[in-house]
């Protein structure tokens, strides 16, 4: 697709433009014998640019009207600040409600609490809200690791993605390993531009077979992505992963997973959620990387030209203006040249 | 001798008010922002089956000799059809597999994000499928819950073939106790050929190993013994007729992109809301109106045949 019109039919009023070259009446002075006159060069010059401003400006604005532009276009956009991809947990577990922090018993069902997944989905909507330069990635995961957003600037379907997030009850299931390596997969391929980080949100751990952990290594090295766990405690066995020593009911899934990542050569950072100051460490964690610039393009559903044809039309009128200043336009309301110069 | 410049400037007459008022209208045609005004516009959440069926290669697109998977189809007519809707439009993705629908991306105005809804869109495949069955009567009422749970004005679209599996048994309908019929607007929108074709199958990862065979799924039991052929998928339009009324959806068979975009834009299905307008053209049509009529010849007057040939003798001095 390339250059078209909105309103091709507009240009049906192009003809028109030419009117200028009609000399009217009232733009003369009668003047008794013109041979008389001295040869005025300049004097045509005004004249032939008048015309030639007004004939420009009607065509500028007739262009205008029929809307020109691009459709199917792209336009350039230059990224600023961290990839982050976030691996969100879709599975019906995040449907149960939030145990408070500091209880060890009591009940998972209390419906007075919200939802684990309404927490994270705050947590990571306000995350999202504070880093404006950030390009942020989506992705779900049960049974299987859904890419939903790639990694983009419009922060928006991201927070649209988070929010869809809260409808419906969960899928079946957590795959962590299968997808935290799909995760990885969208860094590949791409400029590396600074800091780069999957963000994954999960209540629960998962056995990760000794094959997955080492793809999950070597994948995170490649392509130099740190890994963030924003972990939610799930059940009132759920180990406090910031503890040093777990209790002796914990189960030992998320205790095996958080020692896993522990021991990556890649950066790693667990954040908890009934940690009240979690998001502004993992704020000022990526803060403290550099990043580059990365540019990239944008497809748009139309480039719209108008404005540079108003405004060719708008300078033509001022040409227009200034030809009408240095003429004269009337014997009766203005000094005579001539005059003047036989003075 | 005084040095004299060449020129005189003499200000500008009062002929040329038109001039002035049509470079101050250009001037606003170049300033004035979007106005918000109450147009016409359409929600919805496009909800894509990506059960097995739907890789199934029975759609022929305008001029392509190779057919395209159902989904591939489903996903361009909407690649096509998002350039076509009105700026202040809003889109969402859905999917739908097993039973039920899963939104991915709630509806965003398609103007701002439409590379970002594109994107999404093209991601959209088989591969997020979380279990294997297919129950689309029971996913067409679970559009409408998750369509009612996004918002009043959001409709649905759901691209499916129709293919149920397991097979319903008679007179087998999809549980509709909290949905009443045409609650939420919207379209099935059937795709795939009408000869029945092998479903390919896949891997969990995605990898093909051949079609499903007759004893791998589950076939009708109110047909004779090998009678039941539901290894083999085509687009069951009356199926789907059936549960659109049921849901109180309507229904149209996926051809063009034209068709889509006569169903989505249906009036009965679009709401008013402000838009951004760009309203440039009204003070540029003023400014140019203003320039025709200053340099439109003077209309011909009653004037003396004397009086003509005076003025044409006198020469223009510009």
């Amino acid at each position: 697709m390339g250059f078209d019109f909105a309103q091709p039919w507009l240009l049906l009023l192009l003809p028109l433009t030419l009117l200028p070259l009609l000399r009217r009446r009232s733009d003369t002075l009668p003047f008794s014998a013109i041979a008389w006159l001295p040869d005025d060069r300049a004097g045509r010059l005004a004249g032939l640019l008048w015309r030639l401003f007004a004939i420009a400006a009607m065509a500028s604005a007739v262009i205008g009207l029929a809307k020109p532009g691009h459709s199917g276009g792209k336009v350039l956009h230059i990224g600023r600040g961290a990839e982050v991809m976030i691996l969100m947990d879709r599975s019906s577990s995040m449907d149960a409600t939030l145990i408070p922090r500091d209880v060890k018993s009591g009940g998972q069902f209390n419906s007075s609490l919200p939802t684990k997944n309404r927490v994270v989905r705050e947590l990571l909507s306000q995350f999202v809200a504070k880093r404006p330069d950030d390009r942020f990635g989506f992705m779900a995961f049960s049974t299987v690791p859904m890419n939903i957003v790639p990694f983009t600037d419009d922060h928006a379907l991201v927070q649209a993605a988070l929010a869809a997030t809260a409808i419906g009850r969960g899928l079946p299931d957590t795959l962590m390993g299968k997808a935290l390596l799909a995760a990885i997969d969208q860094f590949a391929g791409r400029d590396y531009s600074g800091s780069r980080i999957v963000l994954v949100v999960s209540d629960g751990g998962a056995q990760l077979d000794e094959a997955t952990q080492l793809r999950i290594r070597t994948g995170l090295a490649r392509e130099r992505v740190g890994l963030y766990w924003i972990y939610i405690r799930s059940s009132p066995n759920s180990p406090d992963l910031m503890q040093e020593s777990g209790g002796q009911y914990d189960s030992v899934e998320e205790m095996a997973l958080h020692k896993f990542f522990s021991t990556l050569a890649t950066p790693y950072r667990l954040y908890q959620t009934d940690d009240s100051k979690m998001m502004a460490t993992a704020i000022a964690e990526i803060d403290r990387q550099q990043n580059f610039p990365l540019s990239y393009y944008r497809r748009v559903p139309r480039i719209d030209y108008c404005g540079r044809f108003y405004l060719a039309a708008l300078l033509c009128c001022v040409g227009l203006l200034a030809c009408r200043a240095v003429q004269l336009q009337a014997w009766s309301t203005q000094p005579s040249r001539f005059g003047r110069s036989e003075a | 001798m005084r040095w004299q410049l060449p020129l005189h400037v003499h200000g500008i007459g009062r002929s040329d008010w038109s001039i002035a008022a049509a470079t101050l209208f250009f001037a606003v045609a170049l300033w004035l922002p979007p106005v918000a005004l109450q147009r016409p516009t359409v929600s919805y959440l496009v909800t894509f089956d990506v059960t097995q069926s739907m890789d199934v290669e029975d759609v022929f697109r305008a001029g392509k000799p190779q057919p395209i998977s159902r989904l591939a189809a489903a996903r361009a007519a909407m690649r096509d059809l998002l350039p076509q809707l009105p700026c202040g439009s809003r889109l969402g993705w859905a999917i739908f597999a097993d039973y039920r629908s899963l939104p991915l991306v709630l509806p965003v105005e398609v103007c701002s994000h439409y590379d970002e809804l594109l994107a999404s869109l093209e991601r959209i495949d088989g591969g997020m499928r979380w279990a294997n069955a297919s129950n689309v009567g029971k996913g067409a009422t679970w559009a409408v819950r998750t369509a009612r749970a996004v918002g009043e004005t959001t409709r649905v679209i759901f691209f499916t073939d129709g293919h149920e599996s397991p097979p319903l048994r008679t007179n087998e309908s999809p549980p509709l106790d909290d949905i009443t019929s045409g609650e939420v607007g919207g379209w099935l929108i059937g795709v795939g050929g009408d000869m029945p074709q092998r479903i390919p199958k896949t891997t969990r990862d995605g990898l093909p190993i051949g079609y499903w065979t007759a004893d791998e799924v589950v076939q009708r039991t109110d047909l004779p013994p090998g009678q039941s052929r539901e290894h083999l998928s085509n687009l069951r339009e009356d199926h789907l007729k059936k549960v659109a009324r049921q849901v109180g959806f309507g229904y149209r068979r996926l051809t063009t992109s034209h068709t889509l975009a006569e169903a989505m834009l249906d009036p009965t299905l679009a709401q008013s809301r402000p838009t951004a307008t760009d309203m440039r053209w009204a003070p540029a049509a003023l400014a140019l109106a203003l320039l025709l009529w200053r340099f439109a010849p003077a209309l011909p007057r009653r004037t003396s045949v004397k009086r003509k040939l005076t003025t044409s003798k006198n020469a223009a001095v510009r």
